[in-house]
């Protein structure tokens, strides 16, 4: 019996052919958990149809959202489905997100104002993501030593220099994808077994041009149809992710204190966020 | 004695202006991005194709359509001020229904989606209103 085969969820993108060597490992971290990061596939190796069949096509100027599905129907639905619903958890979550990086910036914008900076040992307990996000600050503007500041955190480990710098690299990944897909029609791509069954180029004002292999296959456009839903799912998730990340890194860059401080503020705030996500999901 | 220094941020100053450059393009291209959204928004536009050989299918960006070895089978283009202009797609002097079923359903979600990004838009203008007003 053969295993089962695997779905793959990919982004691919031209603006991260060049990012994703310069910036090395570990920086390419999948988009919103889901999808893979990729280049943009080059001209030559570009076959919308049928594998094997050799095509001039250019490849699209956007980035690809690209689904791959097992060839049995309902594995392949099934796979899609749990797509669907780890980017609906991630929408629920953010408005939760949302709340908690305001009250966190709300709360030490007051204790500022009463002459306190950096509340490490706040007046209520906060949980673990908030606190080694403050910790992480209070680090990055030289506000003490990381012994000190552990002390007071106890379990939080500080970042050193290559993983402030590795957490940058992540942020300007992420950043890129946003920005593709905000510079961009959306291209979405629905695979079964590597046969193209749908295609859709999607505009911000919902403008959609979609073509079907003919004859056109019942199951197809219902999986075509999933995976469009779950490509523009992700695309808002994504824009509003990055919103909430910039609005807490600007509100919070106001404890460093210094210029540039929203710039070195974004790594700490994204990787809090993505904590808090996990800790939704 | 010597002084240690627990900043980190001259080491990682190339990094923070990479990172700075790669904000003022986004915001850049959210702009253009917004600026073309609402120039766009007059009409929404639906179409949906066949092919037999979805390997030649290309997008031409300018024209904004598809092209190669395509065949319009519907069309649905609806105004801001309401009207609606439908090619219906037939098929032997017939409608032919199981096209027409999967443009609809099109259409409706690309009315979804156009609801989705002035809801995001707005949620993005609210936060720079706001950035705004605690800068002001």
């Amino acid at each position: 019996m053969s295993a089962p085969e695997a779905p793959t969820f990919e982004l691919r993108a031209p603006l991260l052919t060049d990012s994703l060597a310069a910036d090395g490992p570990g920086t390419a971290l999948p988009v919103l958990g889901l999808w893979s990061a990729a280049p943009a596939a080059p001209r030559e190796a570009v076959s919308f149809g049928l594998p094997g069949v050799s095509s001039a096509v250019p490849p699209p100027e956007g980035p690809v959202w690209r689904v791959n599905l097992p060839a049995d129907p309902r594995q392949a639905q099934t796979h899609l489905s749990s797509g669907v619903q780890h980017i609906r958890a991630a929408q629920r979550a953010l408005p939760g997100i949302e709340q908690r990086m305001a009250a966190l910036a709300s709360e030490q914008a007051t204790r500022q104002q009463g002459g306190i900076s950096f509340a490490l040992a706040p007046a209520a307990p906060l949980p673990a993501p908030e606190r080694e996000l403050l910790a992480e600050l209070a680090y990055l503007a030289g506000r003490g030593d990381p012994e000190e500041i552990s002390f007071g955190l106890p379990g939080i480990a500080l970042p050193n220099r290559a993983q402030v710098q590795q957490g940058m690299a992540q942020v300007r990944h992420f950043l890129r994808h946003v920005l593709n897909v905000v510079a961009n029609y959306a291209w979405v791509e629905t695979r079964q077994h590597n046969l193209l069954v749908g295609r859709t180029a999607v505009g911000w004002t919902g403008d959609a041009e979609t073509v079907w292999p003919q004859p056109c296959r019942a199951e197809h456009v219902h999986l075509h149809w999933n995976t469009l839903d779950l490509a523009l799912q992700s695309r808002t998730t994504l824009i509003r992710t990055m919103i909430i990340v910039t609005h807490g890194a600007v509100k919070l860059s106001t404890l460093l204190a210094m210029p540039g401080g929203v710039v070195l503020a974004l790594p700490a705030v994204w990787k809090c966020i993505n904590r808090l996500m996990d800790e939704y999901r | 004695m010597t002084e240690i220094s627990y900043s980190i941020t001259d080491s990682s100053s190339q990094a923070r202006e990479r990172l700075s450059s790669m904000l003022t393009t986004l915001a850049e291209k959210a702009g253009q991005t917004l600026q073309t959204a609402i120039d766009d928004a007059s009409s929404l536009e639906v179409i949906t194709y066949v092919s037999d050989d979805m390997g030649q299918v290309t997008y031409d960006v300018n024209t904004r359509q598809l092209s190669g070895s395509v065949k319009v089978r519907a069309l649905t283009r609806v105004s801001i001020d309401g009207d609606t202009v439908v090619c219906i797609p037939e098929k032997a002097g017939e409608v032919d229904t199981a096209i027409l079923q999967i443009h609809n359903e099109m259409v409706k979600q690309a009315r979804a989606t156009r609801s989705e990004l002035i809801q995001t838009a707005f949620t993005a203008a609210n936060g720079l209103l706001e950035r705004m007003r605690t800068q002001g």
